[in-house]
């Protein structure tokens, strides 16, 4: 609503642009968007391609690695020199009884070398050989293991060593434990185990400890993967996943780095260590949004994340979308003078259809719009102009018009001064001859003559009743003052004070209602009004031989308009003359019986009138009258004046 | 009181009337006639008259025979020149401002009444119908401007 209103208040060219604005703009930004929104899903398509590429590369690189390592001790473990070495240490073991016998050391020293050797070139950790009751008998890093591990049974059954041993001897094929992080070595390994047979008889088994350095190589290398792409390795160890490799933004966090399955960091991770095998924007271990590939590697039981975070992802995009405001900022720029322009060609016209209109509308018709366009403005300009010359003709017209309706006022205005003046005095002379007559010829008068001589003049002065009568119809319609509010009660004692001889000799019960409002109409015909009214009450009551006569004057609230009325317990009118009694010089009784000349009711009706109300009787023959009134409320203060203020 | 004054200064007074009707001139004369106090009446018939009579110019010249008047009753409607402009020019005379000037018309007009008495007027007396009537009034007015009123010294009219 609000906004409405405000763009209501706007001109035509500030409307005209905003519309133009509206009609450009809004196309285009949704295309910008759209394009940018779609530019952003390619890019993250594509960067989750290259991601997935990366990491089934790396999966690949892994397994190839581990596959070697698994295929080479798998070589060693049917070597006869490894046969030999285990069954001499076997041997010089249970025959020396312990590991610290002559026996034994001197087979020791005997296996060592070449031992060492083979754990050396082929880049493990430890070997170990165990006898099928899982006795280490041989460590090729003995001083390392100082705790002489292979003098004893596999102590702890749920190492990583005791399960790989026992899955290797029970399979009779090579097997690959998970990775353990090795408190000795301070580092993550993992174990290879094979069954090392002679005469299809198990004669024991091999173990190779293999360190964590070969899969870094792999995990370490991030070409492809930008300036935020990792990869996470991680194992599962009860509720946690454990990262067992460095990671970009942490060296250490090889065993140190756990991730609580159920957490809100590194879902990817967690994800992946469940075995899932996914593409999602998820919140890395820094609690980044980043686009990563999950991956699952059954064989170390390893999850795998290659991730890159989304800000890397979306930079070109974000660099899409700052060219994209600059060329907008430019090209809203160019739009807005565009439609600064088209608004002004189209509004030009038709503000100056306005400025024309607005000379006219001030009086002066001469004033024309010159427009020279063809289209639809052109056409109403050409009208309008048409409009202009019909209007001057109207006005001459009215102003025609006009002057004959003063003519005629001052012929009225004539009319009402002859009539003041000229036709009172033939009637003067009559009644004055006529006593004249009476006086001077007294004696030669007989009483019928003298009778006659009375009606001349009682003609004469009731004719110039009537001509006073009609002088003051006359100046009632032609004089307007001024409304102003008035206090009726007021006004209305006024009217009783001129007529109180008359109230006390007739012994009239006069009521006037008290706190009748303030009324706003014209105050002096508001008193003839009065005036008339009461007269005519008191006139028509005064012959009441039941009761002295009772007058009423009351006030009604109508809503939109003040009610008056005057009752009075006179004569009555027969309803059949109720519309008559208003009529000029309308008189129901002869003058013997009510003097007057009939015209009061018609002046009151006529102020009634001129003030837009209503006025009726309401009454029955014999049972008295009430005349009623109404006055608008909404009539504005100072008019209707048409200039003829009364003196 | 009254009847000493009556003495001094109860003389008659010289009424000019200017009146066009020659029957409202008759009227006005037997009324005038009919009252005890008794004043000389001069009429004119139109509104030039009724200045050259008090100018003494014209057909007035002679002072003895058409003195200066006591008081001016003038008609609104008459020919040549209005009762208002005889007023008018009365009024703006020095010389002869001092002279009362009653309208006596037939109209009750509002208008007529405020505009005479706006150009000085003394008085204003519509004329009533009714014979019997005027007769009232005159006897009154008479009584008024007789008796009541005290009207300035003729020496004082040659106001410089």
């Amino acid at each position: 609503m609000g906004i409405f209103n405000r763009l209501k208040g706007l001109n035509i060219t500030t409307k005209f642009m905003l519309w133009f604005l509206f009609i450009t703009l809004l196309p285009s930004t949704m295309a910008t968007y759209t394009s940018y929104i779609s530019a952003r899903q390619i890019l993250e398509r594509e960067v989750a391609n290259s991601l997935r590429a990366v990491a089934d590369n790396k999966v690949n690189q892994v397994e190839t690695y581990l596959r070697e390592k698994v295929d080479n001790v798998t070589d060693l473990s049917h070597r006869s020199d490894i046969i030999d070495a285990l069954e001499g240490c076997s041997k010089a073991f249970l025959k020396g009884g312990s590991a610290e016998s002559p026996e034994y050391a001197a087979a020791y020293e005997e296996f060592r070398p070449f031992l060492s050797y083979y754990q050396k070139s082929h880049n493990y950790d430890n070997i170990f050989l165990t006898n099928p009751e899982g006795c280490i008998i041989f460590s090729s890093e003995k001083e390392k293991d100082a705790k002489s591990l292979y003098e004893t049974a596999l102590y702890d059954k749920e190492s990583e060593l005791a399960k790989v041993f026992i899955k290797a001897k029970e399979s009779s094929r090579t097997e690959v434990s998970n990775f353990e992080y090795d408190p000795f070595a301070k580092k993550a390994s993992a174990f290879i185990a094979a069954p090392v047979f002679k005469e299809a008889q198990i004669i024991g088994v091999i173990i190779f400890e293999m360190g964590n350095e070969g899969l870094f190589k792999f995990v370490r290398d991030y070409t492809g993967l930008g300036q935020t792409g990792d990869i996470i390795i991680a194992t599962k160890v009860g509720n946690e996943a454990v990262v067992i490799a460095p990671l970009r933004y942490d060296p250490n966090a090889a065993f140190k780095k756990k991730i609580s399955i159920g957490s809100k960091e590194g879902v990817g991770i967690q994800k992946a260590v469940l075995g899932k095998d996914e593409v999602a924007v998820v919140s890395d271990y820094r609690g980044e949004e980043a686009l990563a590939v999950m991956r699952y590697l059954p064989f170390f039981k390893l999850g795998m994340v290659v991730k890159m975070d989304i800000s890397e992802v979306l930079a070109s995009a974000d660099k899409l979308r700052n060219i994209l405001i600059v060329v907008g900022g430019a090209f809203l720029i160019i739009v807005v003078i565009m439609a600064f322009i088209a608004a002004r060609s189209i509004a030009s016209p038709i503000k100056t259809l306005t400025r024309v209109s607005g000379i006219i509308a001030q009086g002066d018709l001469s004033a024309r719009a010159s427009i020279d366009a063809k289209d639809e403005i052109g056409e109403l300009a050409q009208s309008f102009n048409q409009m202009t010359d019909r209007l001057i003709e109207a006005k001459a017209d009215v102003e025609e018009k006009k002057r004959l309706l003063e003519e005629a006022n001052k012929e009225l205005d004539s009319f009402v001064y002859t009539a003041s003046h000229d036709l009172k005095a033939p009637l003067r002379g009559m009644s004055a001859f006529a006593s004249f007559l009476e006086e001077d010829y007294k004696d030669k008068l007989d009483k019928e003559g003298k009778d006659y001589l009375k009606e001349i003049r009682e003609g004469a002065n009731r004719m110039a009743l009537l001509i006073e009568d009609l002088l003051k119809l006359s100046r009632i319609s032609r004089i307007k003052n001024p409304y102003e509010n008035v206090n009726m009660n007021v006004l209305i004692d006024t009217v009783i004070k001129r007529i109180e001889f008359d109230i006390k000799e007739k012994k009239v019960n006069l009521r006037v209602q008290q706190n009748i409002p303030i009324v706003r109409c014209d105050r002096i015909k508001m008193t003839e009004v009065f005036l008339n009214l009461i007269n005519n009450a008191i006139k028509f009551s005064s012959k009441n031989n039941k009761e002295n006569p009772k007058v009423e004057v009351g006030y009604v609230d109508e809503g939109r308009s003040h009610g008056f009325y005057v009752k009075d317990n006179g004569i009555g009118i027969d309803p059949k003359y109720h519309d008559e009694v208003f009529g000029l010089f309308k008189r129901l009784h002869t003058l013997e019986e009510y003097e007057g000349t009939g015209a009061g009711l018609s002046i009151v009706k006529r102020v009634i009138d001129d003030h837009g109300g209503k006025i009726w009787v309401e009454s029955e023959l014999g049972k008295g009258a009430a005349f009623y009134f109404t006055i608008p409320k909404n009539l504005e203060a100072g008019g209707p004046n048409d200039g003829r203020r009364a003196e | 009181m009254v009847d000493e004054l009556s003495k001094e200064d109860n003389k008659p007074m010289n009424i000019l009337l200017a009146e066009d009707n020659p029957a409202d001139a008759k009227i006005a004369l037997r009324a005038f006639g009919k009252s005890k106090l008794k004043n000389e009446i001069y009429i004119v018939n139109d509104g030039q008259d009724a200045l050259d009579f008090v100018y003494h110019e014209g057909k007035y010249k002679d002072k003895e025979k058409f003195p200066t008047p006591d008081l001016i009753l003038l008609d609104i409607k008459m020919p040549k020149m209005d009762g208002f402009q005889v007023l008018e020019t009365l009024k703006r005379n020095l010389e002869y401002s001092f002279i009362p000037v009653i309208i006596l018309t037939s109209s009750k007009n509002e208008e007529d009444i405020a505009r005479s008495y706006r150009n000085g007027a003394a008085s204003y007396i519509p004329k009533p119908v009714d014979y019997e009537e005027f007769v009232k009034i005159v006897d009154s007015f008479n009584y008024y401007w007789r008796v009541i009123n005290k009207l300035p010294r003729p020496d004082m009219y040659k106001e410089k």
